[in-house]
């Protein structure tokens, strides 16, 4: 089979010293940032992006991707020994996690999120590269009508995964077009909402924006804030599981990771919404679901390993089709994007090695820190107790040279923190940021897919709906927010993103 | 989640004001893309010029930050979660010092402005020790100066320019 010499040019890829060391040093990184309370795998990436610019695409995106699942793997430690999610999709891990580690089994917890993390990105790893050729050849095949509707469909579905309003959240999406058009326009070389600023003829940048908007308005929110952290004051010890606990654990792990596997493909989808569907499943189906949130394994184990798996999946359509459907695949986009690669089903055959060796870095990436993160568990627990007062100015001075560094210009620091402004706004207004970033990343193909339409169809707006896959992709964007109006689904939607809430995100 | 959450918090507000600050921020934004665009030659659907799309855009922008609005003016409120009272003192440091640090970079050079920037903004944090941030900023400063400019080659001056040295 054609999957396994592929793989095989994926580890080559991967075997060299060099990348081999950016993975370790993604993993490592993104690990000591994501162990930092509130700091989750979007700030991480937004923090860190700048120090991969240097490196060649392919370690780039290795090194990146490294930092992705370091940060989420960082994300449940604070979870567990904390009890302050570093990051959405660990809220749920909170629940257990911690009640497990406030039992004195702080070391099981945190090995069974490792084991299963592993597990489930195995798994989610295979998905990928045996779902990555067909999609791919069947994208090659759409048309800029079906990659229009597409967008449209993609953009709409992370509007399920923003909180609050959905007015809001289309509002976002909308402001995040918007932000994209700034700057030269490539089909005429327009320059548009510029206002005579050089520096903005090529648009604004993607950095600024994302460490603007993630970044510095987090630091500004969390300044505002009493710091409350009640950092376990006990020995850890007892990193192997009993029989018992895997007897209990690897069933739900298998449930959290095929749960996680078919969340992350969807549009919207990814780790957050993975993890709490994996949590509720696995409550519903326990036979005593009351002994959830008391320190019940299982509740470790399902959401763990799903938002792990969830995580790779969610490359899927990023890879294939072009189209990120969360905001860390935004992220990864606009990456792959600073790197001259535009993201879509040619990066497959136009760049196999960087396509494979990508893969097959998530997976080593995963053996790494299964293999460094138990001993090295001591380390992230001292992180933690950096005071946040000397934590922040050092985040700030790093954010802004690593701004400066990519386009060696002042211009940037400003205009990340007028972004930076804006985010923290957006923050008291409630606000999500997430699908303002989809929108940015999204706007400049959409505008140069719908004019190649409009052009084919000579300014009938109905290929947009005679096309069949197209059409398709339009009612099921119509479906989603159906479904986000009728009240039962708007009920339940709103409970999980409350108890996300009260669990002090 | 309404009903839950404004039992939680005990009290009800004439106006959602969140909504309509939002609704406003995206008329705001809507309706500047909507003079602008029009600048920029608009073309028909079959030949959309570049302002066509972000016509598109603005229109729907301008049209949902209303509906924002005036659902804000029916709906009761939802209570206040962020409810920390805004920290101006914190906001204009942290923004200041990167307005700053801009500024600073090319003439005081990359040792001198970090240092700047981190004793700066440490005083943002209601927790502000002085020679605490002395001794970060100087540890911070020289960390970033090795890391950047030795490290990784970054063209970036460590030093302050004289006055007349051109750059």
């Amino acid at each position: 089979m054609d999957l396994l010499g592929n793989l095989a040019l994926g580890f080559q890829t991967v075997a060299s010293p060099a990348n081999l060391f950016y993975c370790l040093l993604g993993a490592l990184i993104g690990t000591l940032i994501g162990v930092l309370p509130g700091i989750g795998p979007v700030q991480t990436l937004a923090i860190l992006l700048p120090t991969t610019f240097a490196l060649p695409p392919v370690s780039a995106l290795i090194m990146l991707a490294g930092i992705y699942y370091g940060a989420q793997y960082g994300g449940s430690t604070t979870s567990i020994l904390v009890n302050l999610p570093g990051e959405a999709s660990s809220v749920v891990t909170c629940l257990d996690g911690y009640q497990m580690a406030r039992q004195g089994r702080a070391g099981a917890a945190l090995a069974v999120s490792a084991w299963g993390s592993f597990l489930a990105g195995c798994f989610a790893t295979l998905v990928l590269a045996l779902l990555a050729l067909p999609l791919a050849e069947l994208a090659v095949g759409f048309g800029p009508a079906e990659y229009f509707s597409l967008m449209v469909f993609g953009l709409l579905g992370s509007v399920v995964l923003a909180s609050g309003s959905v007015l809001k959240a289309v509002g976002m999406i909308l402001l995040g077009l918007l932000l994209g058009m700034v700057g030269t326009d490539i089909t005429s070389g327009t320059q548009r909402f510029c206002f005579h600023v050089p520096e903005l003829a090529d648009g604004i940048g993607f950095v600024s924006l994302a460490m603007g908007l993630f970044g510095i308005s987090q630091i500004l929110a969390t300044l505002e804030k009493e710091e409350k952290r009640e950092l376990l004051k006990q020995k850890l010890a007892g990193f192997w599981l009993t029989w018992k606990d895997i007897k209990e654990a690897l069933p739900a792990v298998l449930r959290g990771t095929l749960c996680g596997s078919l969340l992350g493909i969807l549009p919207g989808g990814g780790a957050i919404l993975g993890s709490f569907t994996a949590y509720m499943l696995e409550k519903k189906s326990s036979k005593e679901p009351e002994s959830f949130g008391k320190g019940n394994i299982r509740g470790v184990a399902a959401p763990e390993s799903a938002n792990n798996a969830a995580a790779q999946t969610s490359f899927v359509p990023l890879l294939t089709l072009g189209i990120p459907p969360n905001v860390v695949l935004a992220m990864m986009a606009g990456a792959m994007m600073i790197h001259g690669i535009q993201p879509g089903p040619r990066v497959i055959s136009s760049n196999p090695a960087l396509f494979w060796g990508v893969i097959v870095s998530m997976w080593v990436g995963n053996l790494m820190l299964l293999v460094l993160n138990l001993p090295l568990i001591g380390i992230w627990v001292r992180v933690l107790s950096v005071p946040y007062r000397l934590l922040y100015p050092a985040i700030l001075l790093f954010c802004s040279v690593g701004i400066y560094a990519v386009n060696n210009n002042t211009f940037d620091v400003g205009l990340t923190a007028l972004l930076g402004l804006l985010g923290y706004v957006f923050l008291r207004l409630e606000c999500e940021p997430a699908p303002l970033i989809l929108g940015f990343v999204l706007g400049p193909m959409m505008e140069e897919n719908l004019r190649r339409a409009m052009l084919i169809s000579r300014g009938d707006p109905s290929i947009l709906f005679t096309r069949p896959l197209s059409l398709a992709f339009l009612l099921s964007a119509a479906a989603l927010l159906l479904l986000l109006a009728l009240p039962a689904l708007r009920k339940s939607r709103d409970k999980a993103f409350e108890s996300r809430e009260e669990e002090g995100l | 989640m309404l009903q839950g959450k404004i039992k939680s918090f005990g009290k009800m507000r004439p106006k959602n004001t969140k909504d309509l600050g939002s609704g406003l921020l995206f008329v705001g934004f809507g309706l500047a893309g909507l003079l602008l665009s029009p600048g920029y030659r608009m073309g028909t659907a079959a030949g959309m010029g570049p302002g066509y799309f972000p016509f598109l855009v603005s229109l729907g922008l301008a049209g949902l930050g209303a509906a924002l609005c005036v659902r804000s003016l029916c709906r009761p409120s939802l209570p206040i979660i962020h409810g920390h009272p805004v920290q101006y003192r914190s906001l204009f440091l942290v923004l200041g010092t990167l307005f700053l640090f801009g500024l600073s970079l090319k003439p005081l050079g990359l040792l001198l402005s970090s240092f700047l920037l981190v004793l700066i903004s440490s005083a943002a944090h209601r927790e502000w020790r002085l020679l605490e941030s002395l001794l970060a900023a100087l540890v911070l400063s020289v960390l970033v100066t090795a890391l950047f400019v030795y490290g990784l080659g970054m063209p970036l001056g460590v030093w302050p320019q004289l006055p007349g040295e051109a750059n």
